[in-house]
């Protein structure tokens, strides 16, 4: 029996192999899809899980009430680690890291680099699985200046491994400073997974951080402290002793912070599992990345993979569905025949759904081919490293059969089924007209049309919007502003002060600025608190990056006070404050910048020193000579910008030697804010283009079709003295009222998301109607196209020809 | 073997419905050979049908090897097409996609018929309707008669106790219409197969050894 439904099945397929190929194509794309998606996800849950204390690792996470806004931090200050260790017995381990986004110049005999580094306490190679290739795990931070290298730093710094006793130099760094000793090497680690959230090029031991940065306060949490729990803990009791502990230990801080105005929050912690933070990092702050988590995704973006996937599919999946319908008069036949002959309703359905199955089976097997030129790509638009032979894990290869079936029951579930219902005498004795779509398969139609509009204008607008960002007068010109890093307790005044001297009367530069990024913090003005942005720069910064004075005067030398106590802020700083009068008024700055009074001496116009995204928020600018900055800010003059930077590479290594010269340019960096809008905006460019393909595949298998099926309606219609346009009507008509529905639909959907989306950016364009014009154009005029040519060629045959036949 | 009783058919039409047969009564005994007759839209092939279990009646009592039709589940229907029935149709129905031995072979997988067996069985029919050299060959490379042999083959493979034939010669000229009744006689006399058969023709009806009249759905 089954032999008989293959035989039958693989003839069938000969005869329609037009049909078969748009089929297996379709389901292919939308596979291919489907598998990538699969790779994506498995990627972003497998994050850490190589941890041998899995699932007993987790993170105390820190949860801040403060007038009713919550924010959760995953992380916690230095103090909480060991006085839960202490308290509480649940606890078998804890380990304290800091690192992530901290870079330092590191510097063997030969050699200098900029290295990750993370700070960690000394049993972090019992927390935490991270093969040791040299040097014992359990020492190897047990001494101030012992570090450990990771394979991939070691091969770098010395192009080999067993390099345990080696010495390495950090000038610039406060610990090393203050220790006046080299760093010794214990040690050489594995280099960590690429999906581990926990990286790093050397490791420090915690108490090497300690000697420039140690911390009592229980209000704070910039670093990640990671526990062993004993396995049968109960959390919630855990939880409850964290905050008893907390409560004891904080109240003196809390009486103090209350005693100088400031409102203490409330402080709650918890507890989350190692391998659950990828997906939830909860990230200290956008500027801050130092709590040594990093690579933090969202479970958004792999649902969105996933959705966009499933919806390629599901084009595919409707054009077998539609062709199969529109076919079926033949296949009709057979199933009255085959019941006639004895054959039950279940060996139908079971016939028909082993069709699709087979060409899914044939199409997964395609994907998976497509899959491994299409990977390098996609890699790069998703940012991961997924390799090819990831496919061939066991769970993967699992969902991948899961796809099969699912595919396989989406598509012919529904042709099977009303072909196993159909009476042998009413399609034997053709009692019913079975060419055609019906309302289902038209009702498919639209919605595919639906969905390619819609990517359509979703595209567009895309598009539109990242032009208006990179268009939009910022209020600053970023171009051609190279930031060269200088990181470290430095001279900086000094350091600027040679670069400038070098870079005077020289072709490359014009101009330059020493920079320093504090983030946001509190100033206080006339009793009013204002959250503000502070940066570092010195009097040749607004010139440099064009941005206007709006009253007052910038930083001079003439005003030896401006220095300490001089204040540029902006206009957004002004309203906030309700200051009608700027000029000459003080506020208080936070506490880093001393508890002196400053006075305000200009304002500066509004620029976007932050994503169009957010609106510009208040902005203080101090003396860069005083309070330090972290990158200098040079104006390239020259169009190559290769050859400037590798001229300012030789003043740098002349100005600082032995560091390592680390630039960005500013409107790239700019550009860095729009990433994931520009991913995005590729990927949906992409499926919209295989989409609208595989829509156009499903149109022109069903003008083929109706074109075949009613080859001997249109002879008659010929002889009778039926005109070529009448018959490109008679095919056409129909196609366009179903994309008129679909563009009915289309449009007000399109507009409502589309409109949501922009809402994100704080400035946006309005949704434009050259998207709704385009995309639906464009579908009526590639469905008129390909429903057209087949119309034509309908309509060209020699009637005598397709009457004879049948 | 088979006893109607008052069966009718209806379809409904507008506010009312349309009778295509009204109180048929009609015996049939094992091993008879029975032609339907009457004018065309009489009802003659809806009778077939109702008689074949692929139609039900509106109305009446219908027993089948003495159990009553109405009554029989879905899977009792599949399993008496599979053992007892045969059809043989107008239009031949083959399945365009398989040869002429498969074709014939279908109704034996359907049964479950061993392999072996099923490959004696057909060999016989093709041997017997002298079809082996075209054993091979799809429906679409056959002239009408050869097609409409490979239906009586299929019709008749799996041994049923009866089969029904709506108007099998009706696409066929007069030489090959003579070849199927013959086939058909011998069937029914030497193999002992119940036949009923609908047909326009005197001389088909000829080789019956009985004829049921159609008129507007009743019995003449
Ligand atoms: N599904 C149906 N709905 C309505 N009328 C039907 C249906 N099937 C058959 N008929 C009608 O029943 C009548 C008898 O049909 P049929 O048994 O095929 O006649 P015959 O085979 O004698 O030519 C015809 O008038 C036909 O139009
Ligand atoms: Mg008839």
């Amino acid at each position: 029996m089954f032999k008989n439904f293959l035989k039958i099945t693989v003839r069938h397929f000969w005869r329609t192999r037009l049909y078969v190929c748009i089929n297996v194509s379709g389901l292919a794309i939308g596979s291919a899809c489907l598998v990538l998606a699969a790779l994506y996800i498995s990627d972003e849950t497998s994050f850490d899980n190589f941890h041998q204390n899995n699932p007993n690792l987790y993170r105390i996470t820190t949860s801040f009430t403060n007038q009713g806004k919550v924010v959760n931090v995953g992380g916690t200050g230095q103090v909480q680690g060991p006085a839960f260790k202490e308290q509480v017995p649940e606890i078998l381990a804890y380990n304290r890291i800091m690192g992530g986004d901290i870079h330092g110049d590191v510097r063997s005999a030969n050699n200098a680099f900029k290295l990750r580094m993370l700070f960690t306490d000394d049993n972090f190679f019992a927390v935490f699985t991270f093969k040791m290739l040299r040097g014992d795990a359990r020492s190897a931070l047990k001494n101030i200046n012992s570090v450990v290298l990771t394979k991939k730093t070691a091969l770098k710094l010395f192009n080999r491994l067993n390099i345990v006793g080696q010495v390495l130099q950090m000038d610039a760094d406060p610990s090393a400073i203050r220790i006046r000793k080299p760093l010794v090497i214990s040690g050489v680690v594995d280099d960590p997974p690429v999906n581990s959230s926990i990286q790093f090029d050397i490791l420090f031991p915690f108490r090497f951080l300690q000697v420039s940065f140690e911390d009592q306060n229980w209000l704070n949490a910039y670093l990640g402290t990671f526990v062993v729990l004993h396995p049968s803990s109960d959390l919630r009791s855990i939880i409850s002793k964290f905050d008893q502990i907390h409560s004891i230990n904080a109240k003196d801080q809390l009486v103090t912070a209350s005693k100088s105005g400031e409102r203490a929050p409330k402080i709650y912690y918890g507890l989350q599992r190692i391998t659950d933070i990828h997906l939830n990092p909860q990230e200290v702050s956008n500027q801050n990345r130092e709590a040594g988590i990093i690579n933090g995704s969202k479970p958004l973006y792999s649902y969105i993979f996933f959705g966009i996937a499933v919806f390629v599919l599901l084009m595919a999946s409707i054009n077998f569905i539609n062709i199969s319908i529109a076919n079926s008069m033949k296949r009709a036949r057979e199933v009255g025949i085959r019941k006639t002959t004895g054959s039950n309703q279940a060996q139908i359905l079971f016939q028909f759904l082993g069709e699709p199955a087979f060409l899914n089976i044939v199409a997964l097997t395609l994907a998976i081919i497509l899959t491994i030129p299409v990977l390098p790509v996609f890699n790069q638009l998703s940012g991961k490293q997924i390799n090819i032979s990831d496919i061939f894990s066991q769970q993967l290869l699992m969902l991948l059969f899961a796809i099969l079936l699912f595919n396989t029951v989406v598509s012919g579930l529904y042709p099977a089924y009303m072909l196993s219902k159909l009476s042998p005498v009413e399609v034997l004795y053709q009692r019913i007209k079975l060419s055609g779509l019906g309302g289902f398969g038209r009702g498919l139609v639209v919605f595919q049309f639906v969905v390619a509009i819609l990517l359509g204008i979703a595209t567009f607008v895309f598009y539109a919007q990242m032009r208006f960002v990179e268009d939009k007068d910022l209020g600053y010109s970023p171009s051609q502003i190279i930031k060269i890093g200088i990181s470290g307790v430095r001279d900086v005044e000094r350091i600027t002060e040679n670069f400038r001297n070098e870079l005077e009367n020289d072709p490359h530069s014009s101009d330059l600025s020493l920079v320093g990024e504090f983030g946001f913090r509190d100033a206080k003005i006339n009793d009013r608190k204002i959250f503000t942005y502070y940066r570092t720069v010195d009097d040749h910064y607004l010139n440099l990056l064009d941005i206007k004075l709006k009253e007052g005067r910038n930083f001079s030398s003439q005003f030896p006070s401006d220095k300490k106590y001089g204040a540029l802020v902006n206009e957004a700083f002004v309203r906030a404050a309700g200051l009608t009068d700027p000029i000459g008024k003080q506020f208080l700055p936070d506490s880093h910048f001393g508890s002196e009074v400053f006075t305000i001496v200009g304002v500066v116009k509004n620029f976007h020193y932050s994503s169009l995204r957010d609106k510009i928020q208040p902005m203080i600018l101090l003396a860069s000579e005083q309070y330090g900055g972290d990158a200098l800010w040079v104006k390239n003059e020259k169009s190559n910008s290769q050859e400037s930077l590798a001229h300012f590479e030789n003043i740098y290594k002349k100005v600082l030697p032995a560091t390592v010269f680390d630039y960005s340019f500013l409107d790239e960096q700019n550009a860095l804010d729009y990433q994931q809008e520009l991913r995005l905006q590729k990927m949906i460019t992409i499926v919209t283009a295989l989409s609208v393909f595989i829509c156009c595949l499903g149109l022109f298998a069903l003008a083929h079709l109706s074109t075949t099926q009613r080859a001997r309606e249109t002879g008659i219609r010929i002889v009778l003295g039926a005109t070529v346009s009448s018959i490109l009507v008679l095919f056409s008509k129909d196609f366009l009222i179903m994309i008129g529905i679909a563009i009915l639909i289309a449009f007000p959907v399109g507009f409502y998301v589309m409109n949501a989306w922009l809402e994100s950016f704080a400035y946006r364009i309005e949704v434009p109607a050259q998207a709704f014009i385009l995309s639906g154009g464009f579908a009526i005029l590639i469905a008129l196209l390909t429903v057209s040519s087949q119309a034509f060629k309908a309509a060209l045959v020699n009637p005598a020809r397709s009457l004879r036949s049948e | 073997m088979i006893k109607l009783e008052k069966i009718s058919k209806y379809y409904p039409a507008g506010f009312g419905k349309t009778y295509v047969l009204r109180h048929i009564d009609l015996n049939i005994k094992e091993g008879e050979f029975i032609s339907i007759m009457g004018p065309s839209g009489s009802g003659k092939s809806t009778l077939l049908h109702i008689l074949g279990l692929l139609e039900e009646p509106s109305e009446g009592e219908y027993l089948f090897l003495d159990e009553p039709v109405q009554k029989l589940t879905e899977k009792k229907r599949t399993e008496l097409h599979r053992h007892h029935i045969g059809f043989v149709f107008q239009a031949y129905h083959l399945i365009d996609e398989l040869t002429v031995y498969e074709n014939i072979e279908t109704p034996l997988l359907y049964k479950g018929t061993p392999s072996s067996e099923r490959k004696s069985r057909v060999a016989e029919l093709l041997d017997r309707f002298n079809m082996v050299a075209k054993k091979d060959l799809f429906p679409h490379q056959l002239s009408g008669g050869q097609q409409q042999l490979v239906g009586v083959a299929r019709a008749i493979v799996h041994n049923p106790k009866v089969i029904f034939a709506d108007e099998p010669t009706g696409n066929l000229h007069s030489e090959q219409s003579i070849e199927i009744m013959e086939l058909f006689q011998k069937l029914n006399q030497e193999d002992k197969v119940t036949i009923v058969q609908v047909t326009h023709s005197e001389i088909n009806a000829g080789y019956g050894n009985r004829v049921v009249r159609l008129k507007d759905g009743w019995l003449a």
